[in-house]
C-alpha cells in the first residue's frame, strides 16, 4: 500500500512537471517567451509595460519575458538548440541575424517584411542590422549610437570656449587633437600628468573604438558584401594610426590604456580626470547620478560624421509554434507607442522610427544621440558587417593584433596585414 | 565530437606557444617559496590564532573577488600600490602594471600566489608541529646552525608533503584561469594568456565548441602524463631515501 502510494505520488509529480513544462495554449490564450538581453531596472519596467499594452491589446496572446543578460545569452542559446528549448523570439546582438541566419535557427521574415508598410519609417541602419544575405531574419527594434562626452568645466578651465564663454568642444580631428593636448596636464605641480584630453578602451574591448576612427576617416569597412576582407586599406590605416598616436606619440589618453575596459573608460571621466570620451546611450543612467558638469556632441569629424552604431533587432526562432503571433508582437515593438515607452520615456537606447526619433529629440541630450545617428546614416556610416564571425573577430581576432600595435610590437602597417590575413582565414573556416 | 583535424590543429596551437607556460610555472614556483617561507615563520614566531586567521582571509576570498580588488590596487594612475610607491618616492611615474608587456604576467602571477599562498602554509604548518622538538635539540648540540637543521631536518621529513603539495599546486598552476580572466583577459596582446582561459575564448567567445574540447582533451592527456612522470620519479626519490 506505502509502496502504491509513493507510485501514485511520483506519476503526479511527472504529471505536474508535464503540464507545468509543456508549451502553453489553455483557454485559447497564446504563450510567447521572449528572451531580453538587457536586464537593467530600466529595460524591465519599459518592457513591463510594453507587454501590458500589448497584451490589452491583442487579449489571445499571453507575453513572457525571460531575462537572459548578455554575459551568458549565448551560452543559454548554444544549450537551448541542442536541446530544442528555444523560445518562440529573442533579442538579438547587432549581427545576430546573420550569426543566427547562418546557423539556420531564425525564420526568415522576407516575405513578411518586404510589404510592410512601416519598414520606410525606420532608419536605414536598423533595417541594415535586420537582414542576412539581403533577407530579412530578424525585426528592427532599437538603435543605439556614440557620441563624444565632454567635461565641461575642464574646457572651460582650458580656455576651450565659444563667444558666450561655454565649452567648445572639438568638431574636427585637428580641433580634437589640439584640445586634447590642451587639457593633458600635471594639475598639482608633482611633475607627473594627472588630467588627460581624452580616454579609450584598449583592453579586449578595443575594436569598437578603433573603427570608429577608421569610419571617421572616410572607410570603416572591414568585409564587403561578397565576404571579402578588405580591412586593409589606406584610410583604415590613418584612422588606426591617429588611434595609435594618441597613445604612443601625443600621450593624450592615460598611460594605462591597454588595460582600460568599458568600466575603466567611465571611471575615469566620472573622475573628473579625462576631459572626452566616446560612448553611447547605454550610460546616460550613471552620467546623470555623476557630479562632473559634462555635455554631449557629436564625435569629431574627418571624412565623415562617423559613430559606432549599436543597436538591436528580434529574432523569431524557426522552432516556434506560433509564427503570427510572436511576428505580431516584435512588430509591436517596433510601433510609435512602444518605441515611446522604450527609448523615449525610459531611454533604452534610440528609437528606430522617425516619429518617435522626432519625439525624442526634445530631450536635449537625446537630441545629440538622435542627430549623431542621422548624421552617421547620412553619410552612409555602416554599422559591424553583417556576418556570422564577426563576434568572433571583434572579441577574439581582432584584439591581440591591435594590441601588439598599442604596445609598439608591430607597426600600423603590419598590423592591419596581420589583421587582413586573420580575418581572412577566420571567414574561410 | 572532437573530430581528427581539430585535435591536430589545437596541438599545432599549443606548439606553437600561444599562451603563457610561464604563468602557470611561475606561479607555482613563487607559491611554494612564499608558503615555505611563512609557513617555517609561523611556526618559529608561534603566530597567534587570530594572525593565522587573518592569513587566511585571502585563501577564503572568491578568485574573481580578490581579481576585482586586484584591479584597483594596480590601477594604472589610481592605484593604492602607484600612490604609495610614488609617495615613498620609489616610482617617479605611476607604472601601468596591467598594461605593459613588463610588468603584466608577474603582476597577475603575484595576485594567484597572494591568494593560493595562505593554503600551502596551513598544510606546512601542520607538518611541521609533527616534527619532534628533540630532532632539533639534538642537532644544536651536535653543533647545528639554523640553517643546517632546516635543510637537514626540517626538509627531509617535509618532503613528502612538500612533494603532495607541489603536485597539487602544479593541478591548480596547470587550471589557472578565473584571476587572469578578470585582470586582464589573457591581454594585452595575448602576454598573460593561459591554456584554460584560451580554451574558455574558443569555447565562449568563439563558440568552437569541438575545438575546445580537443584543447581540453589534450590538455588532461598532457596533464595525466606529466603527473604520471612525476608520480613515478617521487616514487623513486621516496624509495631511495628509504
Amino acid at each position: 500500500m506505502k509502496r502504491l502510494c509513493l507510485m501514485a505520488m511520483f506519476a503526479l509529480l511527472c504529471i505536474s512537471f508535464v503540464i507545468a513544462g509543456g508549451k502553453q495554449e489553455r483557454d485559447g490564450v497564446v504563450e510567447l517567451e521572449f528572451w531580453m538581453r538587457d536586464t537593467r531596472p530600466s529595460n524591465v519596467e519599459a518592457m513591463d509595460l510594453i507587454v501590458e499594452s500589448f497584451e490589452q491589446q491583442h487579449p489571445g496572446i499571453k507575453v513572457n519575458v525571460v531575462l537572459t543578460p548578455w554575459d551568458s545569452v549565448e551560452q543559454k542559446t548554444m544549450t537551448a538548440i541542442a536541446a530544442g528549448t528555444l523560445p518562440d523570439l529573442s533579442q538579438l546582438n547587432q549581427t545576430g541575424a546573420a550569426d543566427y541566419g547562418e546557423k539556420g535557427i531564425l525564420l526568415n521574415l522576407d516575405d513578411e517584411l518586404k510589404s510592410w508598410d512601416r519598414l520606410n519609417d525606420i532608419c536605414g541602419v536598423s533595417v541594415s542590422q535586420a537582414k542576412y544575405n539581403g533577407e530579412f531574419y530578424a525585426i528592427p527594434w532599437f538603435a543605439g549610437s556614440n557620441v563624444m562626452f565632454y567635461n565641461k568645466d575642464l574646457f572651460i578651465e582650458a580656455g576651450i570656449v565659444d563667444a558666450d564663454g561655454n565649452a567648445a568642444p572639438p568638431k574636427n580631428w585637428e580641433e580634437f587633437l589640439a584640445d586634447a593636448k590642451k587639457l593633458t596636464k600635471d594639475t598639482d605641480g608633482d611633475g607627473v600628468v594627472d588630467q588627460w584630453g581624452f580616454v579609450t578602451r584598449g583592453d579586449v574591448s578595443l575594436t569598437i573604438p578603433i573603427r570608429e576612427f577608421m569610419l571617421a576617416a572616410g572607410d570603416g569597412e572591414w568585409v564587403d558584401s561578397n565576404r571579402n576582407v578588405i580591412v586593409d586599406s589606406k584610410k583604415n590605416l590613418e584612422g588606426l594610426n591617429f588611434y595609435l598616436d594618441l597613445f604612443q606619440r601625443y600621450k593624450v589618453v592615460p598611460p594605462d590604456t591597454p588595460s582600460v575596459d568599458y568600466v575603466g573608460e567611465e571611471q575615469y571621466f566620472l573622475s573628473g580626470k579625462v576631459a572626452m570620451m566616446f560612448n553611447g546611450p547605454w550610460n546616460l543612467g550613471n552620467m546623470y547620478d555623476s557630479s562632473v558638469n559634462w555635455g554631449v556632441a557629436l564625435e569629431p569629424k574627418r571624412e565623415k560624421n562617423a559613430c559606432h552604431i549599436g543597436g538591436c533587432p528580434v529574432g523569431i526562432f524557426n522552432t516556434t509554434e506560433h509564427p503570427n503571433e510572436a511576428l505580431l508582437f516584435a512588430k509591436y515593438l517596433v510601433s510609435d507607442e512602444a518605441q515611446k515607452i522604450w527609448a523615449v520615456d525610459m531611454g533604452n537606447g534610440l528609437p528606430v522610427t522617425q516619429k518617435a526619433q522626432e519625439l525624442a529629440k526634445q530631450d536635449p541630450v537625446i537630441k545629440v544621440f538622435v542627430e549623431s545617428l542621422q548624421a552617421a546614416d547620412a553619410d552612409n556610416v555602416t554599422p559591424p558587417p553583417q556576418i556570422p564571425e564577426w563576434v568572433s573577430i571583434e572579441r577574439s581576432v581582432a584584439p591581440p593584433i591591435f594590441q601588439s600595435a598599442l604596445l609598439g610590437e608591430i607597426t600600423a602597417e603590419a598590423c592591419l596585414a596581420q589583421l587582413q590575413s586573420a580575418m581572412t582565414a577566420a571567414l574561410n573556416e | 565530437m572532437p573530430t581528427l583535424p581539430s585535435f591536430l590543429s589545437a596541438g599545432e596551437r599549443l606548439y606553437r606557444n600561444d599562451y603563457e607556460w610561464q604563468t602557470q610555472l611561475l606561479r607555482n614556483e613563487l607559491q611554494a617559496l612564499f608558503a615555505a617561507y611563512s609557513s617555517d615563520n609561523a611556526d618559529k614566531h608561534s603566530y597567534s590564532d587570530r594572525q593565522h586567521r587573518t592569513l587566511l582571509v585571502p585563501w577564503m576570498l572568491p578568485g574573481a573577488l580578490a581579481a576585482i580588488m586586484w584591479k584597483w590596487l594596480y590601477h594604472g594612475s589610481v592605484g593604492l600600490i602607484n600612490q604609495m610607491l610614488l609617495r615613498m618616492h620609489i616610482i617617479s611615474a605611476p607604472i601601468p602594471w596591467l598594461a605593459s608587456t613588463q610588468f603584466v604576467l608577474i603582476s597577475v602571477v603575484l595576485v594567484n600566489v597572494w591568494r593560493g599562498a595562505p593554503f600551502f602554509m596551513v598544510m606546512l604548518f601542520g607538518g611541521l608541529q609533527t616534527i619532534p622538538n628533540e630532532l632539533y635539540e639534538a642537532a644544536m648540540i651536535d653543533g647545528a646552525g639554523s640553517f643546517t637543521s632546516f635543510r637537514n631536518i626540517t626538509i627531509p621529513l617535509l618532503k613528502p608533503l612538500i612533494l603532495t603539495l607541489s603536485l597539487y599546486g602544479f593541478i591548480g598552476a596547470f587550471n589557472f584561469i578565473d584571476i587572469i580572466l578578470v585582470l586582464t583577459k589573457g591581454g594585452p596582446a595575448h602576454h598573460t594568456l593561459t591554456l584554460p582561459l584560451y580554451v574558455w575564448q574558443l569555447a565562449f567567445v568563439d563558440m568552437k565548441i569541438s575545438y575546445a574540447t580537443a584543447v581540453c582533451v589534450l590538455m588532461c592527456l598532457f596533464l595525466v602524463v606529466l603527473l604520471g612522470i612525476m608520480m613515478l620519479f617521487l616514487k623513486k626519490r621516496g624509495g631511495a631515501d628509504e
